[in-house]
């Protein structure tokens, strides 16, 4: 087989081998545990630092705005900011807008809070509202009276008999929201609802994809630090010092990235020698 | 009146949604309130909607055993399973449909969404050629985002001879310029179109000059 | 355990220094606290923002008391950890006078503030700090009735190509000559009725909808909202009416799926697959989903026409499909197929709003670059040209 005629197959190449290929490395990279080196952005810092400045005992808002859909990128950068929550002595108030991603937040607690913070009480460290219905109509609703939003608790116990819940009265009552955020109902409301309308500081994460949208965000202050797919709960695990599923993950990211790169590379040598071939004839 | 009546609700109710933005009092802000609340009663109604709609489409098609009857089986089987499981047994921690949930809808899920790392590929493969200087300038940003967004590449560019040492900020700084400045830019840019384009659609509504979606066709 | 004990010394001492004025009033008087209470501006009434600066320790415990006289009884508000310094005290009852007076426990001895003014709660007519966004309104809206009068008065208006839009005819046309259904998704896995991006989709469905019903083409359109999926139903039936084909009209074909994102994106990818439709159509907002159809549509060899507003996917769609609708364009369907001149009137509008959005950038930017000079002026663009 000449080179043309190589090239010329390289153009139409059937897609299922560039996607063996992207699983084989994928794979291959998460097989090996390869570690890559992970520098912090400054996006994520500001996260953490908003996270890290907060006294012990001030009351938080985390929301899990996903499905087990996102998933595998969302639930790392969340269970770091979770585990980084406890250890500064916060209380956490939990809830989520997407109805299929309340067990999300059962599974965290679960892993991070009764496993490696036995002490943690439910009803005075955190807390679960679970789920409601009417996306930005809630958080209006949550800033007027936290109980009327959410009369009961996931677990329906009286919101209103809980101790944690007697002093978040308000969204107002809370130092920040943070939402990890797969879509809308998801960060973007909470800045315009939680930050433009209550002025609650809000920070968060959200899929690799969607992240180059909030860089305007980012900019003006109106978010306060974002953690982007995997590579953020990477870093957001570096600086808590406990490198886990991210960390892990950035090697199987990294080599799918340069196999990218490595595609555009072939097809474009392919289009400009099939392209010579076409115009010399 | 059939074309009039729904033209005056879409009126009134976005008239009055625009002055709830605007006045905050009580007696506006209350009456808003409520409307809003009423929005997700109506919406939580309407999966009923959806549910019936399942059932007679995928009831049609077993009955009348068309191509792949079989798998509307399976689906009309899933949902009232889980509707039983879940009503009968609760959802919570522990129970058959957290099982489920767990172990069925959360793997098929993450597997739908981990095909997109695929699809990249191949879309990158076919649409990143330097075709003419656009289609060059976006092939090299596309590479310099990808190279300087992951570690890996961050870390080869410190050890590239000569220009690694000397700039050893440089990727990453460019690549950070590329997202704040062109980028951003660009967003805003769109952002605030599709913004004004989003008003004059809802103004389009609200005066009755656009009454497509109230299905009685075209506009006026 | 240490922060319960000293909660309940801090009521204690609390109760004890409330039941003994004199006790009281010697605290006061040594208070190194200061202590703000004020109505909140622009609000429904009802709730007062209570600021203060109090020497605390970490374990210190403040505890905010409020009555309706300044005399008291004072009764406790809220109980606050060390380190928090403001409190929006909610449901209180407009009109009436409420003083507040802020006690910090901090282990050993309890301090006091003084009693607060009386601060009387009110709603606000007007929320002051949308004075830009009225005008903003009032000039748009303006704009808009001025051009949709010149058209009515039969000015000629000009508007641009839109290459996605002329295209719509012929991926209907090459769907016909297959003898192939026609696919149109009003919005991905996460729509709901009450997004504009997905109104404004339902609008191209109804001239999609018409040429189908013309050409005797079948046309699918999977759902992910009950309400939507109701709503396209009456837009196709009321499309094929109009275009004299009643017959063409299947309401199964316009069916509800899920309103799970990935459900529902595996849904269409199999309707892509099992019936290949020679011309998909995806308009509207569309969140990850977006490459994943796309994709698979571009595989089956299908005319892919995809419009929408969510920036982070027009660049898959733009990779994968044949023509992309970006951003504001989508909005400029209906006038633009329709070529109705008081549609297109205001399409005219939102180009001129744009003229004005950008002069107001290009003010801005100048009025804070003169701001380094004349500081003044920066109050003028963050008073008048930001807002809430």
């Amino acid at each position: 087989m000449g080179f043309k005629s190589l090239m010329s197959r390289l153009v139409q190449i059937d897609r299922r081998w560039i996607f063996l290929a992207m699983a084989l490395v994928v794979a291959a990279a998460l097989l090996m545990d390869l570690k890559m080196p992970v520098t912090v952005s400054q996006d994520v810092r500001r996260a953490y630092q908003l996270i890290d400045s907060l006294p012990a005992g001030t009351p938080v808002l985390f929301s899990w705005d996903y499905d087990p859909g996102s998933m595998p990128e969302l639930h790392p950068l969340a269970e770091a900011m979770l585990r980084h929550a406890m250890s500064k002595n916060l209380k956490v108030v939990m809830m989520g807008h997407w109805v299929t991603g309340i067990p999300l937040i059962e599974r965290q607690i679960a892993g991070v809070i009764r496993r490696d913070f036995p002490d943690k009480k439910y009803g005075t460290d955190y807390v679960n509202l679970g789920y409601k219905s009417g996306q930005y109509v809630v958080v209006v609703s949550m800033a007027q009276n936290i109980y009327d939003a959410f009369p009961q608790d996931y677990y329906r116990n009286r919101t209103d008999t809980l101790p944690l819940m007697r002093r978040v009265r308000s969204l107002k009552d809370l130092a920040a929201v943070v939402s990890f955020s797969a879509g809308d109902p998801g960060l973007l409301m909470w800045i315009q609802y939680a930050w433009q309308r209550f002025r609650v500081p809000v920070t968060g994460g959200c899929t690799a994809v969607s992240a180059p949208e909030f860089s305007a965000y980012l900019q003006s202050n109106q978010l306060q630090g974002l953690m982007g797919g995997m590579r953020g709960a990477a870093e957001y695990e570096i600086l808590i010092g406990r490198p886990g599923q991210a960390a892990t993950g950035m090697s199987a990211q990294s080599l799918g990235h340069f196999l990218i790169i490595a595609f555009i590379v072939i097809g474009n040598i392919a289009y400009f020698a099939t392209r010579k071939r076409k115009e010399g004839k | 009146m059939k074309k009039t009546l729904p033209l005056i609700i879409t009126f009134l109710a976005g008239f009055y949604m625009i002055l709830a933005f605007f006045v905050p009092h009580h007696a506006v802000a209350a009456s808003a309130q409520e409307m809003q609340s009423w929005e997700i009663i109506i919406v939580a109604f309407t999966l009923v909607l959806g549910i019936g709609n399942l059932i007679q489409v995928h009831a049609a098609k077993i009955r009348q055993r068309q191509a792949g009857w079989p798998y509307s089986l399976v689906l009309l089987a899933c949902l009232v399973g889980m509707m039983i499981i879940g009503l009968g047994w609760g959802i919570n921690e522990g129970t058959a449909y957290y099982w489920l949930y767990d172990n069925v809808m959360a793997p098929l899920s993450a597997a739908m969404f981990s095909l997109l790392a695929f699809f990249i590929a191949s879309a990158a493969y076919r649409a990143f050629r330097a075709r003419n200087k656009e289609a060059t300038l976006l092939l090299v940003a596309a590479v310099i985002i990808m190279v300087g967004r992951i570690p890996l590449g961050n870390h080869l560019w410190q050890h590239l001879p000569w220009v690694g040492s000397r700039f050893p900020g440089a990727l990453e700084s460019l690549t950070q310029w590329i997202m704040d400045i062109p980028n951003a830019a660009g967003q805003r840019g769109i952002k605030i179109g599709a913004a004004l384009g989003a008003v004059s659609m809802a103004l389009r509504m609200m005066l009755g000059i656009e009454r497509s979606y109230l299905t009685t066709g075209g506009g006026s | 355990m240490r922060t319960v004990a000293l909660l309940a010394a801090c009521l204690l001492a609390g109760a004890a220094y409330g039941g003994d004025f004199s006790a009281w009033e010697q605290a006061a008087s040594s208070s190194k606290i200061w202590l703000e209470a004020r109505d909140v501006p622009n609000d429904a009434g009802g709730e007062i923002r209570v600021s203060w600066t109090a020497p605390t320790r970490p374990e210190s415990l403040q505890r905010l008391m409020r009555a309706e006289s300044p005399d008291g009884p004072f009764s406790p508000v809220a109980e606050l950890v060390s380190g928090i310094s403001e409190y929006y005290d909610q449901g209180l009852t407009n009109g009436l006078q409420y003083y507040y007076r802020l006690e910090v426990y901090d282990g050993e001895t309890l301090t006091a503030s003084q009693v607060s003014q009386a601060v009387v709660p009110a709603g606000s007519w007007f929320n002051t700090q949308r004075w830009s966004l009225l005008a903003a309104l009032a000039a748009f809206s303006g704009l808009l009735l001025f051009f949709i009068w010149r058209a009515r008065h039969g000015a000629a208006l000009f508007v641009r190509k839109i290459a996605g839009l002329s295209a719509v005819d012929e991926a209907i046309g090459r769907a016909t000559e297959m003898g192939r259904p026609i696919l149109y998704l009003p919005s991905g896995g996460l729509s709901a009725v009450s997004d504009i991006q997905t109104l404004a989709s339902l609008v191209i469905l109804g001239r999609v909808a018409g040429k189908a019903a013309e050409y005797e083409t079948p046309l699918l359109v999977p759902c992910s909202d009950p309400l939507v999926m109701t709503l396209a139903q009456e837009i196709v039936r009321a499309s094929c009416l109009n275009a004299g084909r009643p017959d063409a009209y299947r309401a199964e074909r316009i069916r509800y799926l899920t309103n799970e994102q990935f459900a529902y994106t595996a849904g269409v990818d199999g309707m892509m697959l099992r019936e290949k439709p020679a011309a998909n159509f995806m308009i509207g907002t569309f969140y990850a989903e977006s490459l994943i159809l796309a994709e698979t549509g571009y595989a089956t060899g299908a005319i892919q026409i995809a419009g929408t507003a969510m920036i982070t996917q027009l660049p898959f769609f733009v990779a994968a499909c044949d023509y992309t609708l970006i951003g504001e364009e989508i909005y400029a369907a209906s006038a633009y197929l329709s070529q109705e001149p008081v549609l297109m009137g205001t399409i005219k509008a939102q180009d001129w709003g744009k003229a004005l959005a950008l002069g107001l950038i290009i003010l801005g930017v100048i009025l804070e670059t003169l701001a380094l000079k004349y500081p003044a002026l920066h109050f003028f663009v963050s008073r008048w040209l930001a807002s809430q």
